[in-house]
C-alpha cells in the first residue's frame, strides 16, 4: 500500500484525477464512522476543489479565517494542514530533504520546510493568490511569501495589532484586501454557516467536560484542521453534528477510551503527526489528555451586521496573540472546567512563537501555582526529531509526579 | 543630573522621540548570552533575543521593544510590566505610516514627565522633536563620513563603524565619531599590492564584530556592511518641518530595509544597489543562528545571486562566530573562489 504512496507519478495524476476523489468518496462511505466520515469526504472535496474546480484557490495560513476565503468565493488551502498529512502516511522525510536541498536551514519550522519540498515535488495545487496574516507566527508569512514568489502568485498580508483595542486597525487590513481583490463578498451564508457549527463546535467541547474520557485526544488533535478550514462550510455543521452525537452516545454507553482514567491532562499546542507512542505511553499510566488548547473557541459567533469587525475580532482573539496574560487566563479556565491534573506543553522543533513562551507558563503555572506542567520538544512533522525513549522516561516520570501530588494532598 | 535611561532593541525605534522626551537612550548591543533569564527562552532561539534579555530582565529602566519577531514578541510577553511594545508594520503604505506614526506618538505622550508635560500643552513638543531630529541628522552624516574615510583607506577597520555605533551614535557623542574620523584620515596610507576581494556583509543582525575582524584578517576588504549594527542605522534622512512625526514614521520604514519587512523587491533592490555601487566581488551572508527572517531572506538573495552568476557565502552563527575556526576555513575558501571568479585563475 504505501508502496504507492513512493510513486510520485501516480499521486500526482491520482491528485489532479476527478475519478480518484469518487474512489476516495466510496471508501471514505464505506470505511468510517459517522464524524470521520464527515471530516473525510470534507477533505476529499475540498483537495478536488483545489486542484481541479474553476474556483480559485486561496492559500493561507492556519491562522487566517476560513470564512473570509469561502466569503469571497475561494477554496482554502492550507499548505501547514497538507504537510500535517503527509506526515501521516509517512511522506514527509522525503519533501524535507527536497526543501533542505533548495538552501532552506533546518531550524526552520518543518511545517514551512515540508510544504516547500511538497511544492518543489510538484505535489501541490497551484495557487491563485495567497493570503497571510501578521499574527502569531512569524515564518509562516515568509514562507507563503517565498511559495508566491516561486508561483508568480498574488501574495497578501494581513497586518494585526497586538491589542485587543486596536482591532479597527486589523478591520481595515481586511477592508483594503477585498478592495484590492476586486471581490463583493458574500458573508451571509457563510456566517451562518460558520455559526452552526460553532454551536456543535460549543456542545462538543461541553460534553468532553464530562467524566469518562469517551474522545481520543489523538484523534482530536488529528481533526484540529477541521476548525482551521472547514467553519463556514456546510460539510463543517455536519461534521461538528455528527460529532457531538457520537460523544453523546459513547457517554451515554460509557464507552471510555482506557478503563482506568486516574489523571486527566490539559495538552498545549499541538501533537506529532507521524507514528509515536506518545498516547501509548500516558494511557499505559492510566493518565488520558481530557482537553487540548487548539480545540478550545476563542471567538465569539459571527455577527452578520459587522462582518470585518467579527473577522477582526476571530483574528485579534487567538489565544497564542496577544499578552501572555491573555493565554494564561485561558489555560486556567481550561484547567478547572476539564478538571485537569497536569498540563503538558509541546515545543514543536522551529516555531518561535510558541516554544518563546513555554519557560514563562512553566513558570506561571508550575512554579508559581504548584500546577504540575512537563514542556516536551518534539516535531509535528519531521519524524527524525522524535526522541522515543528519552520522551517515553519523561512521560512516564510526569505522571508518576502526579500521582505523588495527589498522595501528598490525601 | 544624570537622565533615567531606556533601553531599546531595534533600529526602527527612532532615538529622537525618546531624547526628546528627555531620556537618554542605550541600544542593547550585549556582547555574549549573560545568564539571567536563560531558562525563560529555549536554547534554540535567536541569540540577540537571549542576549537582550539577560540585559534587560529585572532592570529597573524603562524598556522598548519593536515587534521585530516572534522572538522579540516573546521578550515583551516576559518583561511587559517595564516595557512598551512598539508595532511596526511589515509592508509600506500610508495606512500603515499613520498607524506607525500614532504608535510613536503614544509612546512619546509615555515617556514624558509630569514636569515635561507642560510642553506638550503649549504645543512646544514639535520644536523638541526638531531639535533632535535635526541632532541627529548631524551624528548620521558623520555616521556617513566615517564610513566614507574607512571605504578609503586601506589600514581602517570596518569595526570602527561598529564601534561608533555601539559607544557614540545613540548617546549623541559627535566629538567623538569626528575624532574617529581624523584618525582614519591621519592613517599613513600604505598601499597593499596583492590583490583582496571585495565583498559586502549582509545580516538581519550581525551581533558582533568578530566576523568582521576575521574576514579583514584573511586579507577580504569589506566595502558594505548590511545590517542594523551597521550602515542600516544611519543610511537615510527625515524632513525636518512641521509634519514631524508623520515625516519621522515615514523615513523610518521607508528606510533600507530589515530581512523582516515584506517588500521583497524594495529589499533586494538595495542589495543589488549596495553591491553595484560599492563594486563588491561577493557577499557574505550572517544568519544569527534560529533567525526565520534572515533565512527566509537569504533565499531570496541566494536565488538572485544564483542567477548572476554573483558569489555568496552562507554562515550561520552565535556570538562571537568570527572566532570559530570551521568559519575560518570556509571564509579562507570563499577568499580562494573570488580570486578565481574576478582573475578567471582555475
Amino acid at each position: 500500500m504505501f508502496k504507492l504512496f513512493n510513486k510520485k507519478n501516480f499521486i500526482k495524476k491520482a491528485l489532479n484525477t476527478g475519478f480518484s476523489y469518487e474512489i476516495a468518496k466510496i471508501i471514505a462511505h464505506w470505511k468510517a464512522e459517522s464524524f470521520m466520515k464527515e471530516a473525510f469526504l470534507f477533505n476529499i472535496e475540498k483537495a478536488q476543489k483545489a486542484y481541479n474546480s474553476n474556483k480559485p484557490t486561496v492559500w493561507c495560513s492556519t491562522f487566517v479565517p476560513s470564512e473570509l476565503i469561502y466569503s469571497i468565493g475561494g477554496v482554502p488551502f492550507m499548505p501547514e494542514v497538507a504537510a500535517g498529512f503527509v506526515s501521516t502516511i509517512g511522506m514527509a522525510e522525503e519533501a524535507l530533504q527536497k526543501a533542505e536541498s533548495d538552501w532552506l536551514n533546518n531550524d526552520l519550522c518543518s511545517i514551512h520546510r515540508c510544504g516547500t519540498g511538497l511544492m518543489l515535488e510538484g505535489y501541490m495545487p497551484e495557487p491563485d493568490y495567497i493570503i497571510a496574516s501578521s499574527h502569531l507566527c512569524d515564518g509562516a508569512k515568509r514562507y507563503l511569501q517565498h511559495i508566491s514568489q516561486e508561483y508568480e502568485a498574488p501574495f497578501y498580508l494581513l497586518e494585526t495589532s497586538y491589542y485587543n483595542n486596536e482591532i479597527e486597525y486589523v478591520v481595515s487590513q481586511i477592508k483594503e484586501l477585498i478592495d484590492e481583490l476586486g471581490i463583493k463578498p458574500k458573508f451571509e451564508k457563510v456566517f451562518k454557516r460558520s455559526n452552526k457549527a460553532y454551536n456543535f463546535h460549543k456542545k462538543v467541547n461541553e460534553l468532553r467536560k464530562k467524566k469518562p474520557v469517551v474522545y481520543s485526544s489523538e484523534r482530536a488533535m488529528n481533526l484540529v484542521p477541521m476548525e482551521f478550514m472547514s467553519f463556514g462550510s456546510k460539510k463543517g455543521i455536519d461534521f461538528y453534528k455528527k460529532l457531538a452525537k457520537t460523544l453523546e452516545k459513547r457517554l451515554e454507553n460509557n464507552e471510555r477510551i482506557i478503563d482506568e482514567q486516574k489523571h486527566r491532562l490539559l495538552w498545549l499546542h499541538l501533537k506529532p503527526y507521524y507514528s509515536q507512542e506518545i498516547f501509548t505511553t500516558l494511557r499505559n499510566k492510566e493518565a488520558v489528555i481530557a482537553f487540548e488548547e487548539y480545540n478550545q473557541l476563542y471567538w465569539e459567533q459571527l455577527d452578520i451586521n459587522n462582518p470585518y469587525y467579527s473577522l477582526a475580532e476571530k483574528m485579534m482573539n487567538h489565544f497564542g496573540w496577544g499578552e501572555l496574560d491573555k493565554q494564561l487566563k485561558d489555560i486556567f479556565r481550561l484547567i478547572e472546567d476539564y478538571n485537569i491534573d497536569g498540563v503538558i506543553g509541546f515545543s514543536h522543533w522551529g516555531c518561535r512563537q510558541n516554544n518563546g513562551r513555554m519557560g514563562m507558563l512553566k513558570k506561571k503555572l508550575k512554579d508559581e501555582n504548584n500546577i504540575p506542567f512537563l514542556n516536551i520538544q518534539g516535531d509535528l512533522v519531521d519524524s527524525r526529531n522524535y526522541q522515543k525513549g528519552q520522551l517515553r522516561t519523561r512521560l512516564q516520570a510526569f505522571v508518576e509526579l502526579i500521582e505523588m501530588k495527589k498522595e501528598a494532598s490525601k | 543630573m544624570s537622565k533615567d535611561i531606556v533601553k531599546i532593541n531595534c533600529s526602527y525605534i527612532p532615538p529622537e522621540i525618546i531624547t526628546a522626551a528627555g531620556y537618554q537612550l542605550n541600544r542593547v548591543w550585549p556582547n555574549n548570552i549573560g545568564r539571567k533569564g536563560r531558562d525563560l527562552l529555549p536554547t534554540n532561539y535567536c541569540p540577540y533575543s537571549r542576549a537582550f534579555l539577560s540585559k534587560v530582565i529585572g532592570e529597573s529602566e524603562k524598556i522598548i521593544v519593536a515587534n521585530s519577531c516572534d522572538a522579540m514578541r516573546r521578550i515583551y510577553d516576559i518583561e511587559n510590566t517595564s516595557s512598551y511594545l512598539l508595532q511596526v508594520p511589515r509592508k509600506i503604505n500610508e495606512t500603515n505610516i499613520s498607524f506607525y506614526k500614532e504608535k510613536l506618538a503614544e509612546i512619546h505622550k509615555l515617556l514624558l514627565k509630569e514636569d515635561d508635560r507642560q510642553y506638550q500643552n503649549k504645543g512646544l513638543e514639535n520644536e523638541k522633536l526638531k531639535e533632535e531630529v535635526k541632532e541627529f541628522k548631524e551624528i548620521r552624516i558623520l555616521m556617513r563620513k566615517l564610513r566614507n574615510e574607512i571605504l578609503k583607506n586601506d589600514r581602517a577597520s570596518f569595526s570602527l563603524l561598529i564601534d561608533a555605533l555601539k559607544n557614540n551614535y545613540y548617546s549623541k557623542d559627535k566629538e567623538k565619531i569626528k575624532k574617529l574620523i581624523n584618525d582614519i584620515k591621519n592613517y599613513s596610507e600604505i598601499k597593499n599590492n596583492d590583490y583582496s576581494p571585495k565583498i559586502i556583509i549582509s545580516s538581519s543582525c550581525l551581533l558582533d564584530k568578530s566576523l568582521i575582524k576575521k574576514v579583514e584578517k584573511l586579507g577580504i576588504e569589506i566595502v558594505g556592511l548590511d545590517s542594523c549594527l551597521g550602515e542600516r542605522t544611519f543610511d537615510f534622512e527625515i524632513e525636518n518641518n512641521n509634519n514631524i512625526m508623520e515625516n519621522i514614521a515615514r523615513s523610518y520604514l521607508n528606510n533600507k530595509s530589515c530581512p523582516r519587512m515584506m517588500d521583497l523587491n524594495k529589499r533586494l533592490d538595495e542589495i543589488k544597489s549596495l553591491i553595484f555601487n560599492r563594486n563588491a566581488d561577493g557577499m557574505i551572508y550572517f544568519i544569527p543562528k534560529f533567525c526565520d527572517q534572515s533565512s527566509y531572506d537569504f533565499k531570496s538573495i541566494k536565488e538572485w545571486a544564483q542567477k548572476n552568476n554573483f558569489p555568496i557565502l552562507k554562515l550561520e552563527g552565535e556570538y562571537n562566530a568570527g572566532q570559530r575556526g570551521q568559519l575560518t576555513t570556509r571564509i579562507e575558501a570563499f577568499k580562494e573562489s573570488l580570486k578565481f571568479a574576478v582573475n578567471g585563475e582555475v
